[in-house]
């Protein structure tokens, strides 16, 4: 569904991404783990044509995804639920919602789609018309997820949801996820959570400095000395 | 001061405070969707005050004013579309000092060709006699302009307020000035919200082009310029993050002019009187650094 191939993005003279390939089928869930400054947020925003890209492809079903501007991204039918949110704080809860479904035109649709959201997140409906800035973190994160669904993606990338939330906040979030994964919501999922994204994840790359350095299945990773040494022993 | 004094003074102070806060808003509604300061935005008043010049001297007199002021808001909308394809589309993506200096260029640019066709001096504009018109009531005077004035502004602030509340249109539009980069990731065209907000300050560009030439009776090359400055002044002192704070920084400058005005008059140094409102601009920024009104949401919630 997505194919990321040799894709190489640069700052300037920084080398944020070297190269990397990576795919996503139909109705798997792919987490994506890595330190700080891996390139897991650049990969992210390069796959939602956010930016430029200097190398490689990144092909949506099939077709390209580069020179495209990103509103054109989302109607294909990638939604990205950035790093740290980025929900609108001076709007209300209702319409950060509204805007979610900016490209939809099938009026009766997003109305099923704004029921589901509210049954996956019953407290949005309670502060619909609330400054979405008072809401929680987590609430703001319940919002950020609820806002790319819908778009209703085909494929949904979320860039650390569990960033800067208490423990039960992030079961919530993962509980979330396994819940869209039941829908058959295919996810990219970047996390810094090892644990909690092998539990989740169909298949698993760790990125560091750029560089694909292992993927594999959890059951690969997690008897992997090199992989245990890196991730699990500290969580 | 009797008390018909002033209601004579909260009258004059209004209706500035007015015109302040429709050019804050066009300047604060730039600033707020493409983090741009345009000086060139003067030039779009000029536009319209020019159109003006047109229309009285070789189409139809100002007694047909509705098409007058169709006229004018149409061309000064042109221009400001004109300005976003031609200069600033381009730079777009270039840092905000590129963008600023563009608009410097822009600006420089129409005010001298302005000069080459119309030459550098004020050319009168038969606009009939609503600049003299009075209303009277007791001692107080009321001129007609002013009360135009306030109604236009009125009724544009709340237009627009309905159309930013109401609309798709409208939340795009506030979803971008507060996160541009999140608003495309969902999918909200970035030409169509940065043309609106331009075909909006075209709009409020020709107004403050008509209430200008209507208070002066003419139009100038620098025309664009007054409004212009003491309008960035009003967005700084609203707090440059919110439309609302644009608003009350209008009307606060607005007070604060004729305010300045009397107290000076009394020790006949009017001359002075701008020197005396940014001097107390600067010592109310000291105070209160973040401007009257705070916008955009400064606490992230964790
Ligand atoms: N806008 C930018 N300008 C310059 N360099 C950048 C920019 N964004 C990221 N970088 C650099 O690119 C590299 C990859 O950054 P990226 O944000 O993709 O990492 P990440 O894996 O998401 O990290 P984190 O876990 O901290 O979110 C880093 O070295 C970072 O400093
Ligand atoms: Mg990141």
């Amino acid at each position: 569904m997505l194919a990321i191939e040799n894709l190489v993005v640069r700052y300037g003279s920084i080398l944020a991404l070297r190269g990397i390939s990576l795919e996503v089928n139909e109705g798997e869930v792919v987490g994506v783990i890595g330190p700080n400054g891996a390139g897991k947020s650049t990969m992210l925003m390069a796959s939602a044509a956010a930016i430029p890209v200097a190398e490689g492809d990144i092909r949506f079903e099939g077709e390209t995804v580069l020179k495209e501007r990103p509103e054109k991204v989302v109607e294909r039918g990638i939604s990205l639920v950035p790093e740290g949110r980025h929900i609108f704080h001076r709007l209300t809860v209702g319409e950060n919602l509204e805007l979610g479904a900016t490209t939809r035109t099938d009026a009766a649709a997003v109305e099923e789609d704004r029921a589901r959201v509210f049954e996956l997140f019953p407290i949005l409906k309670e502060y619909l018309g609330t400054p979405a800035g008072k809401l929680s973190g987590g609430e703001q994160q319940m919002l950020a997820i609820g806002r790319a669904l819908l778009a209703r993606p085909r494929l949904l990338m979320l860039d650390e949801p569990s960033l800067g939330l208490a423990p039960v906040v992030i079961d919530r979030v993962f509980e979330t996820l396994e819940q869209l994964r039941k829908t058959g919501m295919t996810i990219l999922l970047v996390e810094q959570h090892a644990e909690r994204t092998l539990d989740l994840a169909d298949r698993v790359y760790v990125l560091r400095t750029g560089s694909i350095e292992l993927a594999g299945t959890p059951e690969d990773l997690a008897g992997n000395p090199q992989f245990e040494k890196a991730f699990l022993g500290f969580v | 001061m009797d008390p018909s004094e002033v209601a004579q003074n909260a009258i004059d102070a209004a209706a500035r405070g007015s015109f302040l806060a429709l050019v804050a808003l066009g300047v604060a509604l730039l600033f707020g969707i493409m983090n741009l300061v345009n000086f060139a935005y003067g030039e779009v008043i000029l536009a319209g005050g020019y159109a003006m010049l047109i229309f009285t001297t070789w189409f139809l007199d100002a007694s047909v004013w509705p098409l007058l002021i169709i006229w004018t808001v149409v061309v000064a909308i042109v221009f400001a579309l004109a300005q976003e394809r031609l200069a600033f589309r381009p730079v777009r993506h270039a840092d905000p000092t590129t963008m600023l200096v563009t608009s410097f260029a822009v600006s420089v640019l129409l005010v001298n060709i302005a000069i080459v066709v119309w030459s550098g001096l004020a050319r009168p504009v038969e606009i009939g006699g609503v600049t003299l018109e009075q209303f009277t009531a007791g001692e107080i005077r009321i001129r007609k302009l002013d009360v135009i004035t306030l109604g236009a502004a009125a009724f544009l602030l709340l237009s627009l307020t309905a159309f930013l509340k109401r609309t798709s249109l409208g939340i795009q539009m506030r979803a971008a000035s507060e996160d541009f980069r999140m608003s495309q990731l969902l999918g909200v065209p970035a030409n169509r919200v940065i043309a609106t907000a331009f075909f909006i300050a075209g709009i409020l560009a020709g107004s403050v082009a008509l209430i200008t030439v209507g208070n002066q009776g003419s139009s100038s090359p620098g025309m664009g310029l007054f409004p212009l400055i003491f309008g960035l002044v009003a967005v700084v002192l609203g707090g440059m993050t919110s439309l609302i704070g644009a608003v009350v920084g209008g009307f606060v400058l607005g007070g604060l002019i004729v305010g300045l005005e009397q107290g000076l008059a009394t020790y006949g140094m009017e001359r002075f009187r701008d020197a005396f409102v940014f001097l107390a601009v600067i010592v109310m920024l000291v105070f209160r650094p973040q401007g009257l009104v705070v916008g955009r949401a400064i606490r992230e919630r964790v």
